[in-house]
């Protein structure tokens, strides 16, 4: 399976002055922990503890790129198996 | 309750569900889809075989992760082991949310797990009301086959209340075994069989309802009846039409679904503000008397469940898809607090 990484959206959005606003001055909450009501959901977390479980020195490392990638905004990155 | 700045939210739709059965070895009171010993219907293995394909196929493996979920997806192995490899051959990561029935001895539930090679993470049920169906040795044997096994997972604790002493027996015993980041609880509500019985059940109340923004609303789930929602939630035992019934797959095409849901306004609106967002609006709109008198304090999904299940609600929600300022607002928030740019992008903005 090829390796698949994200790319930049190809159109780049501008988010409209009075809604930025509105967005910056408004207190957006989330809980700690995902839902139970029914299934995992995936998420950066999961990734990194698969990639974690297998072959520590590989897989550690993939999972620090993650962390990168998730701090600049990035997407997730599928590996091939 | 933590800010955005601390806590990241899931992204969307990379994670589809599928209820691979009703049947369940335990009839847990909170049950939501009221699965049972009693219930045998089931995801027929073409119908599963042809959504995993469509799901695949959509913008290019998008979603990366099935999730089988039930009632117990363990309780009819073949198909549970027909459906995982069908999907790790369509390169999936596949994860499962179990009661751990199958684990009354340890080798043995070592070995069935080893036997399943392609379950990447599981999710370990129990609470006091899976506990008078299946014994707490079933799952710390689960939990010790898992960590053999290597299999990354968690254990998932329900109660009306984290101050209840049973529940915090409960999440003391599993401390015993595990890590607390392994544990994840989560609050039950009067939905499905606990609506029977709301009078026993000691929540704690709130005039107002939790200010957090929803969180399973990124995932969509499919039932056996080819039925799509937006989440797993209570809402799925309303039998109204309402804005998370995503669509029918035995009348609509995966494609079709996937893409309705990412410019669903009020799907997105929960994703982002939560339904303490549209109990504001709908103050505004003047509908204060069709509004829920009390909240369950911390269940986002019962607040969802109280607003959804009145008709004049739902019928102002419809309205509300149709606002275009509305829709703009979610769109863009949807970038400036998510970095998704789905709804920009197929919504002619």
């Amino acid at each position: 399976m090829e390796k698949e990484t994200a790319t930049a959206p190809t159109t780049e959005f501008k988010i409209p002055a009075e809604l930025l606003k509105v967005f910056k001055g408004d207190l957006r909450l989330i809980p700690v922990h995902l839902p139970v009501a029914g299934y995992i959901m995936f998420d950066a977390a999961m990734l990194k503890s698969i990639l974690l479980s297998g072959d520590q020195a590989a897989r550690a490392n993939l999972a620090k790129q993650l962390d990168a990638l998730s701090q600049a905004g990035g997407e997730l990155v599928i590996i091939a198996r | 309750m933590k800010t955005e700045q601390e806590v990241k939210d899931p992204p969307f739709m990379r994670n589809v569900g599928l209820l691979l059965t009703y049947h369940c070895q335990a009839s847990c009171a909170h049950c939501i889809i009221r699965a049972g010993p009693d219930r045998h219907e089931e995801m027929n293995l073409e119908d599963a075989r042809n959504w995993i394909r469509q799901i695949a196929s959509y913008r290019n493996h998008y979603v990366y992760v099935l999730s089988l979920t039930g009632g117990e997806p363990f309780s009819n192995l073949k198909l549970l082991r027909e459906v995982m490899e069908f999907a790790a051959e369509w390169k999936f990561y596949v994860s499962i949310v179990t009661n751990g029935f199958w684990a009354a001895k340890r080798e043995k539930a070592k070995q069935l797990l080893q036997s399943l090679p392609e379950i990447c993470f599981l999710s370990i049920s129990t609470d006091i009301y899976h506990q008078k169906y299946i014994p707490f040795e079933h799952v710390q044997n689960a939990i010790w086959a898992t960590q053999e096994c290597g299999i990354p997972y968690y254990v998932s604790i329900v109660t009306e209340n984290t101050s209840d002493a049973d529940y915090q027996r409960v999440n003391s015993e599993i401390l015993k075994l595990t890590a607390p980041e392994n544990i994840r609880t989560g609050i039950t509500f009067p939905a499905g069989r606990a609506s029977q019985m709301s009078s026993q059940l000691r929540y704690s109340l709130s005039d107002e309802p939790p200010r957090e923004a929803c969180q399973a609303a990124s995932s969509p789930c499919i039932f056996p009846d080819g039925r799509v929602y937006g989440c797993i939630g209570p809402l799925i035992d309303l039998q109204h039409e309402h804005p998370l019934v995503l669509g029918n797959l035995r009348e609509t095409s995966m494609a079709e679904i996937l893409d309705g849901s990412e410019t669903n306004v009020v799907l997105h609106a929960l994703r982002l503000w939560g339904p303490n967002r549209l109990v504001s609006l709908l103050r505004e709109a003047g509908l204060s008397q069709h509004l829920p008198k009390e909240y369950v304090s911390g269940s986002i999904c019962n607040a969802c469940y109280s607003l959804l299940s009145d008709a004049v609600v739902r019928e102002w929600l419809c309205q509300l898809e149709q606002d275009a300022e509305f829709r703009r607002k979610v769109a863009y928030g949807r970038l400036y607090y998510l970095k998704e740019t789905g709804m920009l992008e197929l919504g002619g903005f």
